[in-house]
């Protein structure tokens, strides 16, 4: 868990408090954690990596754990992923090698594992064993992705946030229903609102990866005019941020299409927060030049298509997809999340989440929000 | 599948400016948070008056009420045994009236000039009609009549003498401005300090830029004091109140204040103002937007540093908590140089000084004063 930015001046002021700087150090070891599998052999991990299972890891924080070995002089081995899957046993690591957040292996006899009591470091315990992963746990725990192009994700992503917010649309109406009960509105109109705003949630969701439209970002992966625009792929190399520009662009798209409602615009910013909460929503001015000019039908008729949108006038909206361009190119400044006594704290949070699993699913071509109550795994209805 | 609308009204409310700026900024928060308190509400200075809008939502009355119960005192009774009800108090109960939210919301979406929506008998039930609404120093000091200012003969054109007995009342104001300036001091910090018999309470409220949207409450510590003075205590009040809205991110220009000395109960002198903390506020804001930890960091160590020496007896820590509060505003040289000056006397005497310390801290002390 990364620390956050409170966590931290907390810290500081303790260790302020207390004038002892080893304690900044002392609290860091004791909210640190980092992973451990326990093992017969080394030989067996590479085994059974090979035939595609994973090692099934207890945490357990850094500070204890730096205690233990220092205690025990027990030997400690680097879980690396990719290492081992090209077939080499894990290395060795010295005490001073051992890092927060990383996995490592130790064997049995040393761990004392039990499953009722965790870690003992007291002789001879069980192993943690093996378990086979879905590919979004592989994605989200060791950077395994699938290739697509950016209409294909833009689209799968698209899918499985309609299967999702079906879940949440009972949460939905009984939110809209309490927060404006004021509004006195009649039955049509609160139906219609609630499909109004999940709609916006589908736009925000099929757009979310925009930046990745920018010329930069193409580049930056390897994408050649004429082929079709690049979405995930392996070949990373210094890969500009994209996530942010989703703010600017998506707030000024919903506001043409469904007016000017501050909601939307939190909306915007919870889907620009799809892989950082840090994102402020704070854009350079003239930094999203698209690829080319075909991007500009192409968003036109992905919109159309994927939310099987009637409109009369589709010039129209390909004037709004060209001021809502324009409108990240003219920079934008911060912008204030709605905080926890918000009444719109709940469509920023929904919208986060939704936006997050239709990510993560369709990456890694898995069912993963509430999978029980939604089908099998191509169940993207 | 045709698009869908959003079929949700909206509405825009007015609050015109007195010139007051302390009145001025706390029935601005009134409005908002009593329209919009658990929502969100954009604002924008038009000038004459603020522009506040946004979706119409469910009020919480639980939050309206307690952000004026924390002013609002108890009944007591006199001799008689008849029961007395401080203005804050016949506020809190005229809230609980559905009818008179809608009221004051029809107030404040007309334009200027309106006139009450409550009729004079509406309001002689509740307790609110004529002179029993006398606003109180709390709400601006430019309400009373007397002397005002550290010197008031300065501004000798303003000196009246000053009234025994109840306040007497110079405007009187619709009832919908004095609820609404009610519940915004509510959200007021308060700084007190006391020295020889003499009592100093300021009540501050933050300012906001021309345009910004308030998202929630407002929510920062409420009460503060200095044993090295008022001054001091505001300082640490605004960098307190600042370092409390960094997650909420909303502009803050500058702090308005109402203030008032009395010598045991009887008063001195009153003023009200603006702290002019300009510096410290761009300061703050521009940390803000570029999420610069280092200046939050060191904010953070002189709100500690002031908050730690808070109750010290020690002249020499006053001292230095003095010319600390002076370089926070002014953000100059000579303040800086003292304030070293008397870090080596404080550490000559075998103390330990946790302000300014190390290489980081020196080069962001330059960055704030803008020397490279």
């Amino acid at each position: 868990m990364p620390l956050t930015v409170s966590e931290a001046m907390n810290i500081l002021e303790r260790a302020y408090l207390s004038g002892n700087p080893n304690e900044i150090e002392k609290n860091l070891r004791d909210m640190l954690n980092i992973r451990v599998a326990v093992v017969s052999s080394l030989e067996e991990v590479v085994e059974k990596i090979k035939e595609g299972y994973y090692p099934i890891t207890v945490t357990i924080p850094y500070g204890v754990f730096l205690g233990k070995i220092r205690e025990r002089k027990i030997e400690v081995y680097l879980f690396d992923f990719k290492t081992i899957k090209e077939g080499k046993k894990p290395k060795i690591v010295r005490r001073s090698e051992i890092l927060p957040n990383k996995t490592y292996i130790l064997f049995k006899k040393d761990a004392g594992y039990s499953r009722k009591m965790g870690l003992t470091f007291e002789g001879e315990g069980e192993v943690t064993g093996f378990e086979r992963l879905n590919d979004a746990e592989k994605v989200e725990k060791y950077g395994v992705g699938k290739e697509q192009t950016w209409e294909e994700h833009a689209r799968g992503a698209c899918n499985r946030v309609k299967r999702i917010l079906k879940i949440y649309e009972p949460f939905m109406e009984d939110w809209f229903r309490s927060v404006f009960k004021g509004q006195a509105l009649d039955e049509d109109s609160i139906k219609e609102s609630i499909r109004a705003i999940m709609f916006a949630i589908k736009v925000s969701v099929l757009f979310h990866d925009i930046g990745k439209l920018r010329k930069e970002w193409q580049d930056s992966v390897g994408w050649r005019m004429g082929q079709p625009y690049i979405g995930r792929t392996k070949e990373k190399h210094n890969v500009p941020f994209h996530a942010p520009y989703a703010y600017p662009f998506l707030g000024e798209l919903l506001s043409e299409l469904f007016g000017d409602f501050r909601f939307l615009d939190a909306i915007a910013l919870a889907v620009a927060r799809h892989h950082s909460l840090e994102v402020t929503g704070r854009v350079k001015q003239n930094k999203f030049q698209l690829a080319d000019e075909d991007v500009f039908g192409f968003l036109c008729t992905l919109l159309k298509e994927a939310l099987e949108l009637e409109l009369e006038d589709m010039n129209n909206l390909d004037k709004i997809l060209k001021r809502s361009i324009e409108q990240v190119n003219k920079g934008s400044t911060i912008d204030e999340p709605p905080s926890l006594s918000d009444d719109f704290y709940f469509i920023y949070t929904l919208t986060n989440r939704v936006v997050k699993f239709a990510d993560w699913e369709d990456a890694s071509d898995s069912l993963l929000e509430l999978a029980d109550l939604g089908g099998g795994d191509n169940d993207t209805s | 599948m045709t698009l869908p609308k959003i079929r949700l009204k909206k509405s825009t409310y007015k609050v015109y400016k007195t010139g007051l700026p302390f009145y001025d900024a706390a029935r601005l928060i009134g409005v908002a948070h009593l329209f919009f308190g658990t929502a969100s509400s954009e604002v924008e200075d038009k000038g004459a008056y603020w522009e506040v809008s946004g979706v119409d939502v469910e009020r919480d009355e639980e939050q309206i009420k307690w952000a004026i119960k924390r002013i609002a005192q108890l009944p007591t009774k006199t001799r008689a045994g008849r029961e007395q009800k401080p203005l804050e108090y016949k506020i809190h109960e005229f809230l609980h009236d559905k009818g008179h939210i809608n009221k004051l919301s029809a107030y404040y979406i007309s334009s200027y000039p309106r006139d009450s929506e409550f009729a004079s008998v509406e309001l002689r039930n509740s307790g609110l009609d004529g002179k029993k609404r006398a606003l109180k120093v709390e709400y601006d000091a430019g309400f009373q009549s007397g002397t005002r200012g550290w010197d008031p003969l300065s501004k000798y054109e303003y000196l009246t003498t000053r009234t025994h007995g109840k306040d007497k009342i110079l405007v009187k104001h619709d009832i919908e401005e004095v609820v609404t300036g009610t519940l915004g001091r509510g959200f007021a910090a308060t700084v007190s300090s006391r020295t020889k018999g003499q009592t100093d309470t300021m009540y501050i409220l933050p300012i906001f830029s021309n345009h910004f949207v308030l998202s929630g409450f407002l929510d920062f510590q409420r009460n503060y004091q200095h044993s090295a003075g008022g001054h001091v205590a505001a300082v640490l009040a605004a960098i307190s109140i600042l370092i409390d809205l960094t997650s909420k991110k909303i502009p803050v220009m500058d702090f308005t204040y109402t203030r008032e000395v009395k010598g045991g109960q009887t008063p001195i002198f009153s003023e009200s103002g603006y702290l002019g903390f300009e510096k410290i506020c761009s300061l703050w804001w521009d940390a803000v937007k570029e999420e610069n930890e280092n200046i939050l960091r060191l904010l953070r160590q002189i709100k500690t540093f002031l908050k730690e020496t808070a109750s010290s007896k020690d002249s020499q820590s006053q001292g230095l908590s003095r010319y600390l509060a002076h370089f926070v505003v002014t953000l100059d040289v000579n303040s800086l140089v003292t304030i070293e000056k008397l870090k080596a006397r404080i550490l000559y005497s075998g103390k330990a000084v946790n302000l300014f310390r190390g290489y980081n801290d020196v080069m962001e002390v330059k960055e704030i004063m803008g020397v490279k």
